[in-house]
């Protein structure tokens, strides 16, 4: 049986259902929040790093001229190899619908589909993969809009095409995330590969160290055993890449996205508290003269704490009865969408026990602790001023005082008394406005990364002056290729450019990650990037290097002015780095390194080649783009030109344009989750102020007041508080999106966003702080007219 | 000679407000035998609430000594202060100040709950039967807002009785009622101070301070008769 104290405690709740409905849902909504978003974080980095595991992820990779079994097995029964494994990977380019080309690269599966490393899973339709059929990569087919029974036409470069079924999808988890690539992974057996024109035999070696498969050195000095082995029976190494161990890539960028993601949560669960303290402090203002009353006839100020901690508790639990199903679900939501993104999948239900149980603890600890505040200030009041229910609020801020002195000439008394009536609380006010104007600041602030990435983009497009970039199968000369698109009516002018990959050698000798080289001239018109540090390249002939900023997070040893040794189609020389140049392109990808045309060629050969042209045409919209390239297209191709693939910068910016979406979008939620938060502040706060000065309204009423009068007081009331929210919103979205615009660029596009604050985004906020104030004023408006004037008179 | 319940020596009590220090006791001295009935009469804002205060704890005196059912209120530590009020002083208010969620049979517990004085089994046999001595066994489930204003001071008396302590201090108890429920309220005290409980009345009526078995005038600060 409860005895009368809790009996109380629970009754009270009861009495004031408004306001325990919006203090459960404001506690609720913070835990709701940093429930999704701890859970979601902690599932996807949990799966993400077993699904890795369990295809069993290369320790190395070595690139060689062709090779059979026979050498896989030889470098297997090496002592620091535990498994090797041969594979044949092609670049391609594949035809979706009538014009439209994209780079692919195919890899060839066993016949029976199984590999011991980097393990395929059969996803939907056939498998094994069937003969002169294609299995596409799961996360590829939805990136490239395909669906299983199409026929695409696969290319490859130089060789030839041939119109083929998309047989079925498999998972393949080695492949970088769709999301951030605008390649389409394909699979065939060897024999629908040679059926199509392609080479025998494998061209890499994927490797598993025996033994300890974290360690890097032990890694690499397995590399360097099969590498000696290779060049012994007559096979050069070309490329040999040693991946972080045991890592997907994305594991990199994961904590960027959760840490913003989480700290949006923290802020809800901050906001909430604010609302948490805010009604404590109102039901303790409200029952000073029962705690008065309670302290006068025993209750000690432990019984007294306890019992309204326990108030505090109890909102916790209501809160947590929402906030754990609700969060449940969206759970399920925010993580599938995760998962989808990185091309994992998760066990259903998507739940973690311990983030739960930390649920639990901050649904109830959170309005406790933010309780013991205004319960210790409440309970350190002598009884006799408890008793006479002193609950006279401080005067209102001088500054107040002489701004309503100056407005009570232009506006009404009622707007006066509500402008007044908005200060007389302090703390609730400042912590209402905390609550809501961090709302405004997440939402400006997320609007303001828009228009940075954008500006970013804008920027870093506008150092490019060409229009397409067409990419040949292999080279030729520039005097064969070049008349042909610049007789196109719709070209203007074009530069030739080569480009191969190359590998920056490490101190250790070891090869770095591929990098995407690219030999132009170095006074060209077509390329100025935004320079992060050093220069551009001097002149025609300088051996000199300048690499794209996420060179940084590759090769970290690497400084502007060093002399860097790159390994280019097999041959070592040194270049001189001068400069780090902004592009826009995730840390995952290869960074771009840029030398002068006539440089590269004295030392590669290649005097008068080009296998890549950049061109600009006389239209920049998307429409003049597609049309070039296809003219473009169907003029090489007619005079026998083997092309590889045509981008535009169209494609470029709508790839990028995808990204930035899917960034902000998620952010969005966040804000939005922020934003309901403050909503609830708002409201929450104008019941408590209504129901505190029931007595007041009542003798405003006696005193003649209408109720639209008594309406406009609360509902200006409200508007005041949302203009300085708004206000503030303001002034903390300023260091708000700055900080996020500098830290979101330097990790996810190595470059610091150009900061662009976005105007509109303030007018927004304004609107949607009005409308909440609107709505906010409703239930507490509604509740101030109805207060009968002989009711509330008579209400302590 | 008897212990005296109460006994104030030179009890003095200030308060700061804007204008300075405000004295309102300046020395009083007051001794209360056990089982009396004393009316403490005075204007408004002669400082008999201030007096009544002191005595039960709820206020601390500035200077002085006070004695109360042989504890030393001026030395007490404020954390055992609410504990000791409890279990020794019973407190009537003008305004009944009952807690409008719990019921008049629940409101009676409370103090008991309070102090943890029996089972749950037993503070609501006592609640029960404080009720009924108060002639109000019936009413006992029901809310305060339910109940009349003579009905609820009732309830604060027997809520005041539940711990059945030597003293019951009451603030204008009959302040806020009809002349007949006033009388009723305080044949009630009459008939509690024949049992041997000591009571300590603020009023305005002099009428009914006379019908007390003492009666101090306070006027000032200062007890003037």
């Amino acid at each position: 049986m409860l005895t009368p104290r809790w009996r109380k405690v629970i009754r009270d709740l009861r009495a004031f259902p408004t306001r325990t409905v919006l203090v459960t849902l404001s506690i609720a909504v913070g835990v709701f929040a940093f429930g999704v978003i701890l859970t979601a974080r902690a599932v996807i980095g949990r799966e993400l790093q077993r699904s890795f595991l369990a295809i069993e992820p290369a320790s190395a990779t070595i690139t060689t001229t062709a090779f059979t079994d026979d050498l896989a097995e030889a470098v297997e029964r090496l002592p620091e190899v535990a498994v090797a494994e041969g594979r044949r990977v092609v670049p391609a380019r594949i035809r979706i619908g009538p014009d439209r080309w994209e780079d692919a690269l195919i890899t060839v599966l066993p016949d029976d589909g199984i590999r011991r490393i980097g393990i395929v899973r059969p996803q939907a339709g056939a498998w094994p993969p069937p003969e002169r059929a294609i299995l596409v990569e799961r996360a590829s087919l939805v990136r490239a809009g395909l669906a299983i029974g199409e026929t695409v036409v696969v290319e490859l470069p130089g060789i030839g095409e041939r119109a083929m079924p998309v047989a079925g999808t498999i998972h393949d988890l080695s492949t970088p995330l769709a999301v951030l690539t605008a390649q389409t992974f394909i699979y065939m057996t060897e024999d629908t590969l040679r059926w199509l024109g392609g080479p025998a035999g494998y061209n890499q070696l994927h490797l598993i160290v025996n033994g300890d498969r974290r360690d890097v050195t032990q890694i690499r000095a397995m590399a360097q055993a099969v590498e000696q082995l290779l060049e012994r029976s007559g096979h050069p190494v070309i490329q040999t890449y040693v991946p972080p161990p045991l890592q997907h890539p994305a594991e990199a960028l994961l904590p960027v996205i959760t840490v913003l993601m989480l700290i949006v949560g923290l802020l809800a669960l901050v906001a909430s508290s604010f609302l948490s303290i805010n009604t404590i402090s109102a039901i303790l203002n409200q029952q000073t003269r029962q705690l008065g009353v309670m302290a006068a006839i025993g209750a000690g100020p432990r019984a007294l704490a306890a019992m309204y901690m326990a108030t505090a508790a109890l909102f916790g639990v209501l809160a947590l009865m929402l906030a754990v199903p609700a969060g449940l679900l969206a759970t399920q939501g925010l993580a599938g969408f995760l998962a989808g993104q990185l091309n994992i999948d998760l066990p259903w239900p998507v739940w973690s026990g311990e983030i739960l149980l930390l649920q639990i603890v901050a649904g109830i600890a959170v309005p406790v602790l933010t309780a013991l505040w205004p319960i210790r200030s409440a309970l350190r009041r002598p009884v006799r001023a408890l008793l006479s229910g002193e609950t006279a609020p401080p005067p209102p801020p001088l500054a107040v005082t002489l701004l309503t002195r100056v407005l009570g000439r232009l506006l009404r008394r009622p707007t006066l008394l509500a402008l007044r009536n908005a200060f007389r609380q302090r703390a609730r006010l400042a912590r209402t406005l905390v609550a809501l104007a961090l709302g405004g600041s997440v939402l400006i602030t997320v609007m303001t990364q828009r228009t940075s990435l954008f500006a970013t983009l804008e920027a870093s497009l506008a150092g490019l002056n060409y229009d397409l970039e067409v990419q040949l199968a292999h080279s030729y000369r520039i005097e064969r290729i070049a008349p042909l698109i610049e007789s196109l009516p719709a070209v203007t002018r074009l530069e030739s450019t080569l480009r191969a990959p190359a590998f920056p050698v490490r101190p250790d000798g070891t090869d770095g990650e591929e990098l995407a080289l690219r030999a132009l001239p170095a006074d060209t018109d077509f390329f100025h990037p935004r320079l992060a540090e050093g220069r551009w390249l001097a002149g025609p002939g300088a051996r000199e290097v300048v690499f794209s900023t996420n060179i940084r997070s590759k090769e970290p040893y690497l400084r502007v002015g060093d002399w860097v040794t790159l390994s280019i189609q097999g041959r070592e020389s040194q270049w001189r780095l001068v400069g780090l140049i902004e592009v826009f392109t995730p840390p995952t990808m290869p960074a771009q390194a840029y030398v002068d045309l006539a440089a590269f060629t004295a030392e590669q050969g290649g005097v008068g080649r080009t296998d890549t042209v950049r061109v600009a045409t006389i239209g920049h919209d998307p429409a003049s783009h597609a049309a070039a390239a296809a003219a473009i297209e169907q003029r090489l191709t007619a005079y026998g030109i083997d092309l590889r693939l045509i981008r535009t910068m169209s494609d470029e910016r709508r790839i990028l344009e995808e990204r930035f979406n899917l960034a902000t979008g998620a952010i969005s939620i966040m804000a939005l989750i922020i934003g309901v938060v403050g909503a609830l502040g708002l409201t929450g706060t104008l019941s408590i102020n209504v129901l505190e000065r029931t007595r007041e309204i009542g003798i405003l009423r006696a005193i003649g007041a209408s109720d639209d009068a008594i309406r406009e007081l609360v509902v200006t009331e409200g508007l005041t508080i949302a203009l300085l929210a708004w206000a503030g919103g303001v002034l903390l979205s300023i260091p708000m999106s700055y900080a996020l615009a500098y830290n979101f660029g330097m990790a996810l596009l190595n470059i610091p966003l150009i900061w662009t604050y976005s105007f509109p985004a303030i007018w927004m906020w304004l609107g949607v702080v009005i409308l909440f104030a609107l709505v906010s004023s409703v239930l507490p408006a509604r509740a101030a007219t109805r207060i009968p004037v002989r009711e509330a008179l008579a209400y302590e | 000679m008897n212990q005296p319940l109460i006994l104030l020596s030179s009890v003095t009590k200030a308060y700061a407000t804007a204008a300075g220090d405000y004295l309102a006791l300046r020395g009083i001295d007051l001794r209360i035998e056990p089982g009396e009935f004393v009316a403490i009469v005075g204007k408004s804002g002669s400082g008999k609430s201030t007096l009544l205060n002191v005595i039960t704890g709820i206020d601390r005196a500035s200077s002085g000594e006070v004695l109360v059912a042989g504890a030393d209120l001026m030395r007490m530590p404020a954390a055992q202060m609410a504990a000791w009020r409890g279990r020794t002083v019973g407190i009537v208010f003008q305004f009944f100040q009952l807690l409008p969620t719990l019921t008049a049979l629940e409101n009676v517990m409370l103090p008991m709950d309070f102090a943890n004085l029996g089972s749950p089994r037993e503070r609501r046999a006592r609640a029960l039967a404080l009720l009924e001595r108060v002639g109000l066994a019936d009413q006992a489930e029901k809310l305060p807002l339910a109940l009349s204003g003579g009905q609820q001071q009732r309830v604060a008396i027997a809520r005041a009785l539940a711990n059945n302590p030597p003293l019951l201090v009451a603030d204008e108890p009959t302040g806020n009622l009809d002349s007949q429920t006033a009388e009723a309220v305080f044949e009630l005290f009459v008939e509690l101070a024949g049992l041997g409980t000591t009571i300590v009345m603020v009023t305005h009526d002099s009428e009914l301070a006379r019908r007390a078995g003492r009666m101090v005038l306070v006027a000032d600060g200062h007890i003037v008769g």
